[in-house]
This record gives C-alpha cells, structure tokens and sequence, in this order.
C-alpha cells in the first residue's frame, strides 16, 4: 500500500498559527502551506496511507473536499520532494485533523525564485548514525 | 530526492573526510608558521576570530577591507582563521585527496557535528574551506586567490563563521539591520525588495546600520535579539544608484565583474554610521510595488521566516533543522511589519521611523 511520509532528510518546517512554511534544503526551495494543508502534513510525520489521508479529511470537510483537494496537495509535495512515497503494508490506525477552525481547502504555494542559489551548492549534512543522504527509518522506498 | 537517488547514493567514507580535514588542518598551521602574518582580531559580538593570512597584500586587502568595521583589540579569540593564497611563494595548494569521491559528494558541504567538523571543496576555485570545533581552528585554502571572484569581498569567512554558530545560540542571517540609539529593526528580504537601498536610504538620513547583506543575529535566552556588525559595506544596483546619488563617489569597485552590484565601505565613508551592534525591536520585511504608496502593517510571524530561512539557508551552506529553529525562534520573538515602498526611499525611512524610535 503507498503511504506518504515527510522526506525529512530534505526538509525542516516551522508550523505557525495558520501557516506551515517548508524548506527544502537540498532544492533550495520553499513553500507555504495555508488552509487544511499544515493540519493534513503534520500527520504526515508518520508514514500515511492516501485512504487513511482522505477519510481524515473527509470527516472534517466532507467526501468532496477530500476528493477534490487531498490528491493535487499530495501530488504537488512529492513533486516538490518535501514527500516521500512508500511502501507501508502496517498501518490501520486512521488518523484524525483536528482542526482549530473552519475547514478551508488545503493550499500549497511554492517558490522556486532562490533555486539557483542551492544549483551549485549542495549540502550534505553527515550522520554517522543516520548514513548518508539521512534515510527514514523502517521504511521500503518506492 | 527522488527514492531511487536514495536507493542508489553511496556513502562518503566519513573517517576518510574527517582525516582529510585534520591532515589539511595540520598543514595550513604549518604553512602559517612559516610565512603568515597575523593581520589582526575581529569580533562580531559573541563570537571573535584571529585571521592569519598567507599572501600578497592584494589579497590581504580583498579578505579584510569588508572587516574593518569588526576590528577588536587583541587577545584571546574564539577562532583562529588561516587564509591561504596557494599560489603565494611559499605556501603551495592544499593537500591532495588520497582517494577520489564519486560525482558531486567532491563539492558538497561535509558536515559532521559529532565529530565538530565542516569541510567543503570548491571546484571552481579549487579552494578548500575547513572548521573544526575542537581545535578552534578555521581554513580558508584558495588554490589561487586571483581567481577568487570579486564578489566575494564584500564577505569574507562567511561560510566559515556560520559554521562557526552551529551549536550556539547565535546564527548569521541574510538581512540587514539600521537603528538609533542602540535599537533597531533587522530589514528582511530577498534581491529586489527594496532592503538593500532602504538601508542605504537611512543611513544617509542619520540612522546607523550593522550591516546590509549578512548580520549576525544572538538570541539571548533573556532580553532581545541583537543584530551584530559583520561586515561593513553597502551594496548597489543601478536603479539603487539612480535614486540615491549621493553614494556614486563612494563605489570601491567601480571594475567589478558584469552583474555585480556596485559597493561601498562605510569605515571609509560614513564611519560614524556603522555600529557593533543593534537591540531589535522587529522585523521589517519589505516589498517595492508600484502602488504608489508606502506604508507599514503589521504582518504574520510566517513571513518574517520567509523572507530570513530560505536564502540565509541556501546563499550560507548548511545548517537544516538548526538553523531553521533558530529564525523560526528569531521570527516569534520579535513584532513583524510588512513594509510596501510605492514611493522614494527617503518615504520608506519615514516609515520605519516610529517603529524605530518608539
């Protein structure tokens, strides 16, 4: 079953009252998560199954609201590489949102405008408990 | 990272970088026992660094004349910093690799906080950048120093002293800061937003500045955040020249490099202007937009972090979770305004004015 889980290894985030903002070390990207979207990724610090994902927010904003906006918000922070897609076979447990507000539509913007920055200027951050790239732990990369 | 770079990335022989690090160490101590000169202490608030230069005067020059400001009176530093001109008689290039790493791991960033070491190899320059917590001691090897661009004068060590913040609650930060009376704001904001010609737009309007690109921000666990001088130019673009003339015969590189910005040295200009150090009271991050007016409103801690975390992060190499906490921290600790310049930089100094001397 496909989970999705924070790529921690490329990313730091800071979560404030209505606003998750994301940095993706290894890109030189960053992002801006409003709306539902900094409830939905912070349950993405454990590996999440997209059904798991979607019944979360389906019971706070309803079938259509999950069915409209969870897939776009996925697709686009996997692409941006601030998720990771793996194979999780153990999960049951379906997580819930709980909201401090109104639901409003997850919404993701990224900036690319300082990417050239990082283009020639990687940055490996060695571990010698964690190797090298930092791997998230027990997980079957996809 | 895509998961099949993850499946398939090799892992750097980090005992092999670490003795690298130690052996290139060993070295530039002996090179600099040799032929170096002791050029001087610099001390940006909580931290200070003894610089030991190998090479020509030229170079002296390009590496110090930003610092002038920083200059401290000798005595124990924090830091000793060794810049070596490789192709200076009687220094020689840095050690050679005794193996030869795969595809880019050569010219990436090793960090190994357990071990207090940070080593990075520029290709381009053929010039190594080394730290090590534990002896206190920094390497700056270029291979040759006249191939060492220009822009690199307005901050010199900058990698090196923000390796130097890992660990301690202090931390470099792309911004600039200006103030009075020994308070002040930290100006935040990407190339273009208006930071930079603020910050010169104010500094002829009397108020006194820490600096315009790179500040270093100590995050007390009492009492306010302080902006500490670090380097002591102010930097141009044409249109930032265009409206602030006043400036044109200050420029110390009127022969820089196609696209570089014009810059100037406030220890030679305006001494009285540079300050060690600023409390501050918020952050201003500024945009320029064509509406014609300027104004200042109160604005979300969210975008202070964007406008301070992602290009301090990515234009000072390294740093991730840390550095994030820290401008996460400096970004909840202090008021944040967004400030709109429609109008003339001496209107956007006008509306910093009450947040400034309030």
């Amino acid at each position: 079953m496909v989970a999705y889980v924070i790529n921690s290894a490329a990313i730091s985030f800071e979560r404030f009252d209505s606003e998750t903002v994301i940095v993706n070390f290894e890109r030189g990207t960053y992002l801006s998560l409003t709306g539902a979207a900094p409830d939905i990724f912070q349950l993405m610090t454990s590996p999440q199954p997209l059904v798991n994902l979607a019944a979360a927010v389906a019971a706070v904003g309803g079938e259509a609201a999950a069915a409209a906006a969870l897939p776009d918000m996925l697709k686009c922070l996997v692409a941006e590489g601030c998720l990771l897609e793996v194979e999780d076979d153990g999960l049951a447990v379906i997580p819930t949102l709980a909201l401090a507000r109104a639901f409003v539509p997850p919404q993701v913007q990224a900036f690319h405008d300082l990417q050239e920055l990082i283009a020639i200027d990687p940055v490996h951050d060695a571990d010698a408990f964690d190797g090298w790239p930092h791997r998230p732990p027990s997980l079957t990369l996809s | 990272m895509t998961a099949g770079a993850l499946a398939t990335a090799s892992r750097p022989d980090l005992d092999a970088w670490a003795a690298y690090a130690e052996e290139a160490l060993d070295a530039a101590e002996v090179v600099a026992a040799r032929t170096a000169a002791r050029v001087g202490r610099y001390a940006f608030g909580p931290v200070s660094i003894a610089v030991d230069i190998v090479g020509a005067p030229e170079y002296r020059r390009r590496l110090l004349q930003a610092l002038a400001g920083a200059v401290a009176d000798d005595g124990k530093a924090d830091y000793r910093v060794i810049a070596i001109d490789g192709a200076a008689p009687g220094s020689g290039l840095a050690p050679r690799l005794a193996w030869r790493p795969p595809g880019r791991e050569l010219s990436m960033l090793h960090r190994m906080p357990e071990r207090g070491l940070s080593i990075r190899y520029h290709p381009e320059l053929g010039s190594w950048r080394i730290l090590s917590v534990e002896r206190r001691l920094a390497v700056n090897w270029a291979a040759d120093a006249v191939a060492v661009p220009d822009w690199e004068d307005g901050f010199p060590f900058r990698n090196l002293i923000h390796w130097m913040s890992f660990g301690a609650p202090w931390s470099m930060v792309h911004a600039a800061a200006i103030g009075r009376n020994g308070s002040g704001v930290l100006l935040a904001g990407a190339g273009g937003s208006g930071k930079s010609t603020t910050t010169a737009a104010a500094v002829l309007a009397g108020y006194a500045t820490v600096g315009d690109d790179f500040v270093l921000v100590s995050l007390p666990e009492n009492g306010a955040p302080q902006a500490h001088l670090v380097y002591d130019c102010l930097r141009f673009d044409e249109r930032s020249l265009a409206l602030l003339p006043d400036y044109r015969g200050t420029i110390s590189n009127p022969m820089r490099s196609a696209g570089q910005k014009s810059q100037m040295h406030l220890t030679e200009h305006l001494p009285d202007r540079l300050v060690r150090e600023l409390a501050l009271k918020a952050i201003v991050v500024p945009h320029v937009s064509r509406s014609g007016t300027t104004r200042l409103s109160p604005a979300a801690e969210a975008l202070a972090l964007k406008a301070i975390l992602p290009s301090t992060a990515f234009l000072l190499s390294g740093g991730g979770p840390e550095l994030t906490a820290k401008l996460s921290s400096l970004s909840r600790r202090l008021p944040v305004y967004a400030l709109e310049i429609g109008g003339t930089p001496a209107e956007a100094v006008a509306a910093l004015e009450p947040l400034i001397t309030g």
